[in-house]
């Protein structure tokens, strides 16, 4: 017991000077950039949706009421058939009944010609022969149609206004400086061998201040749909599925081209434990970095965005300043191997996940250059692997 | 457990939008000539019925008869007809499958020939209009070793019963691949197309099997191998006139339990039960059953899993749900509704020390699931009518459905006579069942669920009620 404190004190001794690591993860949302700029004039949108499905509400109730008249009226003719029917069961009963009779007398006839033994031993087992005769038919009424509620579900009925609505540009209000006009068209099913094959052809048109400045086709390809035949599948629920898949696209289009759309994503940024006050610049490195991501909110406006990217560029020049004096060579200097892998993940892991390539690039071949000196464990050499990965990605 | 049914009847109603009045009117009671009969209603028309009855689990070598009797509006029976399968030697032929058409029963049934070396596969036709009983065809057959190597036989309609298959897993052989051969006619029992397939699994002796037959004559046969080790597999086998695919779909912790053909109009697909877990155990002999992880939608066509979800109803506990088999698959629209149900027995000998067996079945809980044609789950609901019978006992069990008005109408026996919507929206209590004896004493009674008929364009159901050994026909109308 007394070799294991002395242990303890000896070990505690050596790693004295060690520094520990902490670490903050913050949440924030990342914005991608747009493929094309619009001019920065442009802040409002707007979006107008043509179809071919003019199908109201007030039509399918009309029409399922329709249907329900004609349910009505056939109704009738199958009321009419039950009466012939009836009237053919009633004329048919009296020779059911004279069969019976015939079939009743011959069974009769063969038991009689039965020994008395084997009669009693008939009777006994309930098998003597006894005249059944069919009850007279009642007239009985088939079943009335009962009226249910059209299943809105199954046509084709679209709200143009509320198709438009949900299309939105992320990074902008509704106005009117941009117009986005999709003029979709209906689904056209094509027969080949026993398959069916689709086609939709949709038009975006994108007119930014009374002039067009683009215009895009979508769903134009012919695309396979199913094995069977067109004659025997729901056409209507592939197209109502269809007409969503289009604007869904052309949604993704749009923003992909011209929105700044803010994907979530969180961050983990280190920082040695400061309770001697000897590592105050990297505590507030910390503090600035952390503070920006949390200005990086999903409303969070382009103002805001710039003033949160200066806020880490200044966390950036803290920690860079401080890389400069890490003693590579020597575990205990104040600033050792531990601050400069610290500082140099937390640079590189925000660069990456900015986007910002040449800056990441820089510090990775700066981390690469001292990689011998910094003594990796296996978990930060994969950390190091992935990173420099998803660099290359960029 | 025998009290607690005697005499109550429940009945679920799906998307009944108001109560209504049921009015039943029952036959004369009546027994059975053997306890061991089991009657199934069919042409069921606004001016009667018929029914017909066979022996079950009677091992009877020498006669097997059918009798069909007619019945009229007032449930008395005038007329009844007696046949007896085929022989084959002195074996007469075991029931497979019978398919009611609009105006025709056909019978199709197998017998085997050691002597002869031979299993025959037969149909004979009753034509209700005229009475009359065809003599019987063989329509199949295949070479056997013996009674014990006589592979397997299946035999199914298609949904719209315009095509019969009959299948057979070939005796085994040690040390190849299984042999197959498939016969697929129409229902005037003309030949469409037979063939013969070796595949690509081992040869077995025993089949765990589902096989089914779409409207257009495809014939899916959903296949589990070798279910008690770490090699098992569930398979999707797709056989056509010139052509069979085996499909492998079980993963290293999904397997397929037992499955239905549903045809939704615009493909068939397969829906049914699944296990997730390294091995898929299965004991064929076990009241408890086997574990039963959830439902799944597959589709043959794209070779897709829609769905697969895993039993979560709001009432109940799912350790309950084991050897769940589907009953029922009805397709409303873009709806499915699937009704599986725990459905396990075991046998053994009679305690008089007689080498006649007691078969014990277990029927319930019931899980009725709502997937949309997508796989989507919609809705799952468990109904705990959980039964344990003795022998014929056993027919008070289960579930029957109806699909009208565009909903579906679940009947069961519970421990009240009530009328209820599938969503428990419009529940209704009902008086129970209430039939008579022959000496005019009052007897409350059960349901025969497998018996239940409906009348196509009426308000009005035929079924058969039990008490003990005591029977009636009833009508239900509203």
């Amino acid at each position: 017991m007394k070799h294991l404190l002395i242990l303890l004190v000896v070990s505690m001794s050596f790693t004295g000077h060690a520094q520990r690591i902490l670490d903050e993860t913050v949440s924030y949302y990342n914005v991608i950039k747009p493929e094309q700029s619009l001019d920065s004039s442009i802040k409002g949108y707007d979006v107008v949706v043509n179809t071919p499905y003019t199908m109201t509400v007030e039509e399918v109730n009309s029409q399922s009421l329709v249907d329900f008249e004609t349910e009505k009226t056939n109704y009738q003719d199958l009321l009419a058939q039950s009466k012939v029917d009836y009237k053919e069961k009633l004329a048919n009963h009296d020779d059911a009944v004279a069969q019976a009779k015939e079939n009743y007398d011959i069974e009769m006839k063969d038991f009689k010609e039965l020994s008395l033994l084997e009669r009693l031993a008939l009777t006994d087992q309930g098998k003597k022969p006894q005249l059944k005769t069919p009850s007279k038919p009642t007239y009985v009424e088939p079943r009335e149609p009962v009226y249910r509620e059209p299943v809105l579900s199954d046509f084709l009925i679209f709200d143009h206004n509320a198709l438009a609505d949900n299309i939105h540009l992320n990074g902008f209000e509704k106005g009117s400086d941009l117009i986005f006009s999709i003029d979709l068209q209906k689904m056209d099913f094509q027969e080949n061998a026993g398959q069916t094959f689709y086609t939709q052809p949709a038009k975006l048109t994108v007119i930014a201040k009374g002039e067009t400045i683009a215009e895009q086709s979508f769903g134009e390809e012919s695309k396979f749909l199913t094995s069977a035949s067109s004659n025997s599948i729901n056409l209507n629920r592939y197209e109502k599925e269809n007409v969503e898949k289009v604007l869904s696209e052309i949604q993704h289009y749009i923003n992909a081209t011209y929105g700044y759309t803010a994907v979530a994503n969180s961050i983990t940024i280190e920082y040695p434990k400061n309770k001697k006050r000897e590592y105050d610049q990297l505590e507030q490195a910390k503090v600035t970095a952390i503070s920006s991501f949390r200005k990086m909110t999903k409303e969070a406006s382009l103002e805001r965005r710039t003033d949160a990217l200066e806020g880490l560029e200044k966390a950036e020049a803290l920690w860079t300043s401080v890389l400069e004096k890490v003693d590579y060579s020597d575990d205990k200097a104040l600033f050792n191997n531990t601050i400069a892998k610290t500082i140099l993940f937390n640079l590189i892991t925000i660069q990456t996940q900015l986007g910002q390539k040449d800056k990441a690039e820089a510090n990775l071949a700066q981390f690469q250059e001292k990689i011998i000196d910094l003594d990796l464990s296996s978990s930060e050499d994969t950390r190091l692997t992935n990173l420099e990965k998803q660099i290359y990605k960029l | 457990m025998r009290l607690f049914f005697i005499g109550l009847l429940a009945i679920g109603v799906l998307n009944i939008s108001h109560a209504q009045e049921f009015k039943i009117e029952s036959s004369k009671a009546y027994k059975k000539a053997n306890p061991n009969e089991v009657y199934e209603v069919v042409f069921a028309t606004p001016y009667g019925f018929s029914t017909y009855s066979y022996l079950k689990n009677v091992f009877l070598d020498n006669t097997k008869a059918i009798n069909i009797t007619k019945y009229d509006q007032q449930l008395n029976a005038f007329e009844t007809k007696t046949f007896n399968l085929p022989k084959l030697d002195l074996r007469a032929a075991d029931l497979d499958k019978v398919i009611e058409l609009e105006t025709k029963l056909i019978f199709i049934s197998n017998s085997m020939s050691k002597k002869k070396g031979v299993r025959e596969i037969y149909a004979q036709v009753y034509d209700s209009e005229t009475g009359a009983i065809s003599e019987h065809q063989i329509i199949a057959s295949y070479a056997i070793d013996s009674y014990s190597k006589s592979g397997q036989l299946e035999v199914n309609a298609s949904e719209d019963k315009t095509k019969i298959v009959v299948f057979a897993n070939l005796p085994y052989v040690k040390k190849t691949n299984e042999k197959i051969k498939t016969w697929v006619f129409d229902n005037q029992l003309q030949p469409l197309w037979s063939a013969a397939h070796d595949l690509i699994v081992d040869s077995e002796r025993a089949h765990d099997q589902d096989v089914n037959v779409s409207n257009d004559g495809v014939v899916y046969v959903t296949k589990r191998h070798d279910y008690n080790s770490k090699k098992a597999t569930s398979t999707i086998i797709t056989i056509t006139d010139n052509s069979v695919s085996e499909t492998v779909i079980s993963e290293p912790t999904f397997y397929v339990r037992n499955t239905s053909l549903v045809n939704i109009g615009t493909e068939n697909l397969i829906a049914g039960y699944y296990f997730e877990g390294n091995v898929p155990k299965v004991d064929y002999n076990s009241l408890e059953g086997n574990a039963t992880t959830g439902v799944f939608l597959y589709s043959p066509n794209s070779k897709k899993l829609l769905g697969k979800h895993p039993f979560n109803p709001a009432e109940g506990n799912v350790k309950d749900l084991t050897s769940i088999a589907p009953l029922h698959a009805n397709v409303i629209g873009d709806d499915i509704y699937l009704i599986g149900e725990k459905q396990t027995y075991t046998s053994k000998f009679k305690s008089d020390k007689s080498t006649d067996l007691d078969y014990i079945y277990t029927h319930g809980p019931t899980v009725i699931t709502n997937l949309d044609t997508k796989g989507t789950l919609k809705n799952m609901r468990l109904l705990y009518n959980d039964t344990t019978f003795k022998n014929e006992n056993s027919e008070k069990s289960s579930i029957a459905t109806v699909v009208l008005n565009g909903g579906l109408k679940l009947f069961y026996n519970k421990n009240d006579f009530t009328i209820s919507s599938y969503f428990n929206t419009d529940k209704v209590t009902y008086n129970m069942l209430a039939t008579k004896y022959e000496s005019g004493s009052s007897a409350s009674s059960y349901l025969v669920p497998q018996s239940l008929k409906m009348v196509d364009d009426y308000n009005l159901i035929y079924f058969v009620a039990t008490n003990g050994e005591t029977y009636w026909l009833n009508k239900m109308s509203w």
